[in-house]
């Protein structure tokens, strides 16, 4: 059977004012401050944010890899923040699928593809066990037959990471949780590592939260949330909304929106309440 | 078999590691088993040790009866013991004696001697001339029976009066009647070896002379059975049967069964009644087993040690490879396997190696303990795989896998996101391992000091082998914790030097706390490794210095003269220069105030023959011989005596005792003397030399009144031939002459002049006035030790086997003796034969041969007329002590601290590499920008000799110190002996062990060095950082 058969057809994921501070050389850290975020069963979300805003720390809490100072968690209709660790090191075998930045971390270097995956599967309850996809069959479905018996060691980043990848769906999990998956990568790896990830979520209608500082990786999900200073600044439908004011306070629009503001055009400067507002201004145009 | 496969898979990927952990573990279950499988094969070779060197006699069985010859005594003894009653004594010797007198033919003196049956006699002897005895009338005399002296040489026929025969005689009418019988001889023999175990040491050749005026005692002649047979009815003799034990058959096993069988056999021989049997083995078996004594103690001890130590290192290096393999652990978790299935991939790799190293290990204790056994142990001694080391590998295995699994205990525990952050509260773990060093190394010394106080010299123990390790541990402990101290205080002072590889190795070490913890393994393995080797050091000098102690010479051997053999004579036929060669006698005085065996030795070759032990008494030689006079020597047929004498005497004859080139004395009766001056010729036979040994006034029988006056000598001549020499007899020098000795009282008071030498005397009835000259002390000086002083009253004498009494002269009181040890006393050999007469015969002649003595010394003796036995040497000795149960435990100590040693230097080192890859990123980065590479290979070399260096330093200097606390607490050479005992290791064994042990850690320094800088490429810096 393949995965599509046994995923839970994706899992939502739901932080209930999350808030989780640290102590660093005796001084308090605010990581999480009262977040709240949802995501639905199938979507694919990037977080988004600069270093030390909190998303890898909030993908940590999720995952159960660390408890929050208070808040909840849930995946499914599970609480992670109440589960015990046995609880949780179930919902990582079960449910829960994890890629992180470094392969190093997800891989055993010294193994095959296939024995990674019969690794990852040691953990799934006996009942599920012999539903999930074989190796083989995995790495057939996911374009990655080519690594299979190779051993890890011996690949190059960007395999290593594609088959991370392949590791963490072998449970079949209905979510999977990407830390900064493309970082260590070059573009044309990035590109299908998030091919992958993108696969995993059609395929097999896996949910997909992936943190990342990568625009373009952001601008291959659904939706965006933007973090900031441990609290959500933007959570958005479409990344390329996004601009960045330059210094010297210039913005370049993205080329859809010419047609309606196009370059060398006057517009208007509105500020709002939460920005600013160009409206197209004809005047000055009609009086030169 | 995917679990199995994949477990293959790390093992083979992390094989360096691997190997370094299953090395550890299998060196601590090898420690383990070696032990006690060591400790039965060395009590074996102890026992058999002590059963071997067992004189026969003590170790064997003697059954003996009174009996009559002639009806086959031998069969009932047998019927009651057989031979093989139990597998240590599987033959039985019988034997028939008849003691005798032998007549030879002609006008010749008859010898005392014994008629023997002994089966199997011939076949340990050389025939020099005829064959063994075969029918009734053939009898076997000794080479040395077969003299002159006596007319028995081959052919000869004796008469014996013990050994009847049936013979008509012309007075008896026809019938038989029992006469002294006729034999023949028929073979003449000479001994193979009269130590020999067949001989089961009876006195068979026992030849000496006659005390008094008795008849000589000549060796015992041998006979064929039918020579017994045929004897007459109720010839009596002695029949005895003689069980000699078989060492080899006696095992630790089978001494309580060997024991019991010995205890029925003597509840058949009851000592009320004959025959009566006698045997030591029970007293040999007691020494066996005080010879074993210490030794299942000490070997606990070695092994525990060194077991705790293997395990310490398992600990380590089983958790510096479990920390590499911590983002693996992770995943695990990552992974969401079950805690139980995480912590088995945790601890699989070295469980499994630990598993693996037990046959193994118990395999490799096996041979060790073989190769150990062929060094040190008897050869063939069986090496046993019993119950104790089943139980010690059982002990091993279960605390290798708890060493183990506490190993990798903090890393299975560690949270993930801890792991990948490598963050870890050091300083909580810090202050809480401070505290656990400092409640184990306050607990080390604390075990030190009461170690100290309950033991010592007086009160040894086998814990003392303990104290090292305790004191080495807690030094190591604080030593190590100031190491970062240190070094923070000498990287301040290198920062600001040019020298950088100096700057980074200090500060390596100053900051990696992980590494000082093999730096304490290897400070414990070097401070007990240097214990063992002084210990080891220290017990081979004091078992030579024993050994010499014990025997006086490089070899003594018991020798026996040949008739007309004087032993002084012969030695210094073999050894003319006096260069190896020493008569001595030793005599045990049937009574007198000092009980204690005298050992005559000849003071003229003693200091080139004896050995360092007795090198702190040479200085008293002089005055075992302190005398007044040279002695008078002369060839002739008569002594011309010119003497002028007054008083009142009746015509006493004027007596010359001298003492022929044989070493008999002879009391020459010469004429009666007068008053007035007279020249009196005393007839002698001299032709071949004599010594003057005195003179006296005989007293006329009739006379019973006392005698009183003055005579002097004026003037001593010799005749040869028909010319007279005067000799120059010291007549005029003061104290040359003294007064003699007298069997009543009497007084003699002797006083030299320009006349001569003049006596003036008085004697009772029964006495005689007596001079004798003073070429030899009198009384007897003799070197006492303490213990033989200890009940003497002021004026210490001995009775001679005459009864008299002799005076002794005690001219110094020593601690201990060569050869006597600590209860005996040493004269001057010429005078003590001298003072005693009968000392010839009564003592146990020895040659005592130096380190200079050729190997032909023994084939010299004989061809000068001696007949060696079985030379006693200072190298059996020290091998009899060497297998003793305490010394034994030390050899296993040194064998087993090497092992370690090498051991916790090796994991020090993996550990240094372990840590090596984290380091080539920082070394990889240096190089990087710009450092030279011989400064970062000064600075990896000088780091790795820092802290190993430290581990060494902080082991070998309070090894050596608790090397000389507990060394003479130590039952092997704890001061109850009456000889000195030695407790500093040799400086240049130390010193090269230390310098061995700075070379192989200087070696590993310089490769681990190499090999931490090889790794550190600048590709390193491209990939993640561990």
């Amino acid at each position: 059977m393949t995965a599509r058969g046994i995923v839970e057809a994706g899992l939502s994921m739901q932080c209930r004012a999350l808030h989780h501070v640290y102590t660093v050389e005796e001084t308090e850290v605010v990581a999480l401050d009262r977040v709240d975020l949802v995501v639905r069963p199938g979507e694919t979300v990037a977080l988004l944010g600069p270093s030390g805003c909190g998303k890898s720390t909030l993908l940590s809490i999720v995952a159960g890899l660390q408890r929050p100072t208070s808040g909840q968690v849930l995946v499914g209709r599970d609480d992670v923040t109440a589960m015990t660790v046995t609880e949780l090191l179930s919902l990582r075998s079960n449910r829960v699928g994890i890629v992180v930045q470094n392969p190093g971390r997800s891989l055993l270097p010294y193994a095959t593809p296939e024995e990674n995956i019969a690794f990852a599967q040691r953990g799934a309850n006996p009942s599920r066990r012999a539903e999930l996809p074989g190796a083989t069959e995995l790495l057939a479905e996911l374009g990655l037959a080519a690594l299979a018996g190779q051993r890890v060691h011996a690949m190059s980043g960007g395999e290593q990471q594609r088959v991370a990848v392949a590791v963490a769906l072998s449970s079949a999990p209905g979510l999977l949780l990407a830390d900064e998956p493309t970082s260590q990568l070059d573009d044309a790896n990035r590109d299908a590592l998030v091919e992958l990830l993108g696969q995993a979520n059609s395929r097999y209608g896996t949910t997909v939260l992936t943190v990342t500082h990568d625009e373009e990786v952001a601008q291959a999900h659904r939706r965006y949330v933007r973090l900031r200073d441990g609290r959500i600044e933007r959570d958005a439908a479409d990344v390329a909304d996004l601009v960045d004011v330059a210094e010297d306070g210039s913005v370049v629009l993205p080329e859809h929106t010419w047609p309606s503001l196009p370059p060398g055009s006057t517009a208007r400067v509105i500020a709002t309440v939460d920005g600013v507002r160009l409206v197209r201004d004809d005047s000055r145009d009609d009086a030169r | 078999m995917a679990r199995l496969g994949l477990l293959g898979t790390r093992l083979w990927w992390r094989r360096g590691a691997s190997i370094a952990v299953l090395a550890v573990a299998l060196t601590a279950m090898l420690t383990a088993v070696v032990g006690p499988m060591y400790a039965g094969a060395a009590a074996e070779s102890t026992l058999r040790q002590v059963l071997s060197e067992a004189p026969v006699n003590d170790s064997g069985l003697h059954v003996q009866a009174d009996a009559d010859v002639t009806v086959d005594p031998v069969p009932p003894i047998l019927r009651v013991l057989p031979a093989g009653f139990s597998p240590a004594y599987p033959t039985a010797i019988p034997t028939l004696r008849v003691p005798t007198r032998v007549q030879g033919p002609g006008n010749v003196s008859a010898v005392v001697s014994g008629i023997v049956w002994r089966p199997g006699a011939c076949g340990h002897v050389r025939f020099v001339a005829g064959h063994c005895p075969t029918g009734p009338g053939d009898v076997m005399v000794s080479d040395r029976t077969a003299v002159p002296t006596w007319a028995l040489r081959l052919g000869a026929k004796m008469t014996v009066n013990g050994l009847l025969q049936d013979r008509v005689e012309s007075f008896s009418g026809g019938v038989p009647v029992a006469e002294p019988g006729i034999l023949r001889v028929v073979g003449v023999y000479t001994p193979l070896d009269v130590d020999d175990p067949f001989w089961f040491g009876h006195d068979y050749f026992d030849a000496h002379l006659g005390a008094g005026d008795g008849p000589d005692t000549v060796d015992d002649m041998f006979v064929d059975r039918s020579a017994m047979n045929e004897a007459s009815a109720g010839t009596q003799g002695l029949v005895w049967v003689d069980y000699p034990l078989r060492p080899g058959a006696v095992t630790l096993a089978s001494v309580p069964s060997l024991r019991r069988a010995v205890a029925a056999a003597q509840r058949t021989f009851p000592l009320t009644q004959q025959p009566t049997m006698t045997t030591r083995i029970g007293t040999v078996l007691d020494r066996a087993h005080e010879a074993r004594s210490g030794l299942d103690g000490g070997t606990a001890l070695v092994t525990v040690q060194l077991l705790l130590l293997a395990w310490l290192v398992l600990f380590e290096v089983v958790s510096a490879s479990t920390e590499s393999r911590g983002p693996e652990i992770a995943i695990a978790k990552l992974r969401g396997l079950k805690p139980w299935d995480a912590a088995l991939f945790g601890v699989g790799e070295p469980v499994a190696l630990v598993l693996a190293a037990a046959p193994l290990g118990i395999a490799g204790g096996y041979l060790a303990t073989r190769g150990l056994a062929a060094a040190v142990l008897l050869p063939g001694v069986p090496i046993h795989v019993g119950l104790g080391t089943w139980l010690a590998a059982a002990g091993a295995l279960a605390g290798g896998l708890a060493a183990t699994i506490l190993a990798t205990r903090r890393t299975l525990a560690r949270p993930i996101l801890e792991q990948w952050r490598r963050a870890e509260e050091h300083v909580s773990r810090g202050r809480h391992a401070l505290v656990v060093d400092g409640i184990v190394a306050a607990l080390a010394i604390a075990g030190l000091v009461a170690l100290s106080a309950k033991t010592g010299a007086r009160s040894p123990s086998t814990f003392s082998l303990v104290g090292p390790a305790l004191l080495v541990l807690a030094t190591a402990l604080v030593g190590v914790r100031l190491l970062p101290v240190a070094g923070r205080a000498a990287a301040d002072l290198s920062r600001g030097t040019r020298h950088l590889g100096l700057f980074v190795a200090i500060r390596q070490v100053a900051r990696r706390a992980t590494e000082h913890r093999f730096a304490v393994l290897l400070a414990v393995a070097s401070g007990v490794a240097v214990f063992s080797v002084a210990a080891n050091d220290v017990v081979r000098h004091n078992e030579t210095r024993r050994a010499e102690a014990e025997v006086g010479a490089d070899a003594v051997v018991n020798v026996q003269p040949r008739v007309g053999v004087d032993v002084l004579d012969a030695v210094a036929k073999a050894d003319p220069r006096g260069a190896w060669a020493m008569a001595a006698n030793e005599w045990t005085p049937l009574g007198g105030s000092v009980g204690v065996t005298i050992e005559a030795v000849d003071s003229t070759r003693l200091a080139r023959v004896t050995n360092t032990s007795a090198a702190d008494l040479r200085h008293y030689l002089p005055a075992l011989t302190a005398h007044t006079a040279h002695s008078i020597r002369f060839t002739g047929d008569a002594l011309r005596i010119t003497t002028t004498a007054t008083g009142r005497f009746d015509r006493p004859s004027l007596d010359v005792t001298v003492i022929d080139d044989r070493g008999a004395t002879a009391v020459v009766r010469g004429p009666a003397m007068q008053t007035g001056q007279q020249s009196l010729v005393v007839p002698v036979r001299c032709g071949g030399g004599c010594r003057i040994v005195g003179l006296d006034l005989d007293r006329n029988v009739v006379d019973l009144q006392t005698m009183t006056g003055t005579w002097t000598v004026s003037r001593i001549e010799s005749r040869s031939g028909s010319t007279w020499t005067p000799l120059d007899a010291q007549l005029t020098v003061p104290h040359a002459w003294r007064a003699g000795r007298h069997q009543t009282s009497g007084r003699d008071d002797v006083l030299a002049n320009s006349d001569g030498v003049t006596d003036t005397f008085t004697a009772d009835f029964g006495g005689w006035p007596s001079i004798e000259l003073a070429d030899l002390p009198r009384p007897l000086p003799v070197l006492l030790t303490t213990d033989a002083t200890a009940t003497t009253t002021t004026d210490p004498f001995v009775a001679d086997p005459l009864g008299r009494q002799v005076a002794l002269q005690r001219v110094a009181t020593v601690s201990r003796l060569p050869r006597l040890l600590a209860s005996g006393g040493w004269a001057d050999l010429a005078a003590a034969r001298d003072e005693l007469p009968a000392f010839d015969r009564q003592g146990r002649w020895q040659v005592w041969l130096g380190k200079d003595a050729p190997k032909d010394a023994l084939s010299r003796l004989r061809a000068a007329g001696l007949v060696p036995g079985r030379p006693d040497t200072v190298a059996k000795h020290v091998q009899a002590l060497r297998q003793q149960g305490p010394a034994l435990a030390l050899q296993l100590f040194l064998f087993a601290s090497f092992a370690c040693s090498a051991l916790a230097l090796a994991a020090a080192a993996l550990a240094l590499a372990a840590a090596g890859r984290r380091r080539s990123f920082e070394m990889a980065a240096l190089l990087a920008v710009g450092v030279r590479r011989g400064s970062l290979l000064r600075a990896c070399v000088v780091e790795q000799i820092l802290l190993l260096g430290t581990g060494v330093v902080l082991g070998v200097v309070p090894g050596l110190i608790g090397a000389g606390i507990a060394l003479p607490a130590v039952p092997e050479f704890a001061d109850t002996s009456p000889i000195p005992v030695l407790y500093s290791p040799s400086t240049v064994v130390v010193a090269g062990f230390a310098a061995a042990l700075a070379i192989v850690v200087g070696a590993v320094a310089v490769v681990g060095g190499a090999a931490l800088l090889r790794a550190a490429v600048p590709s390193r810096l491209r990939e993640a950082a561990p």
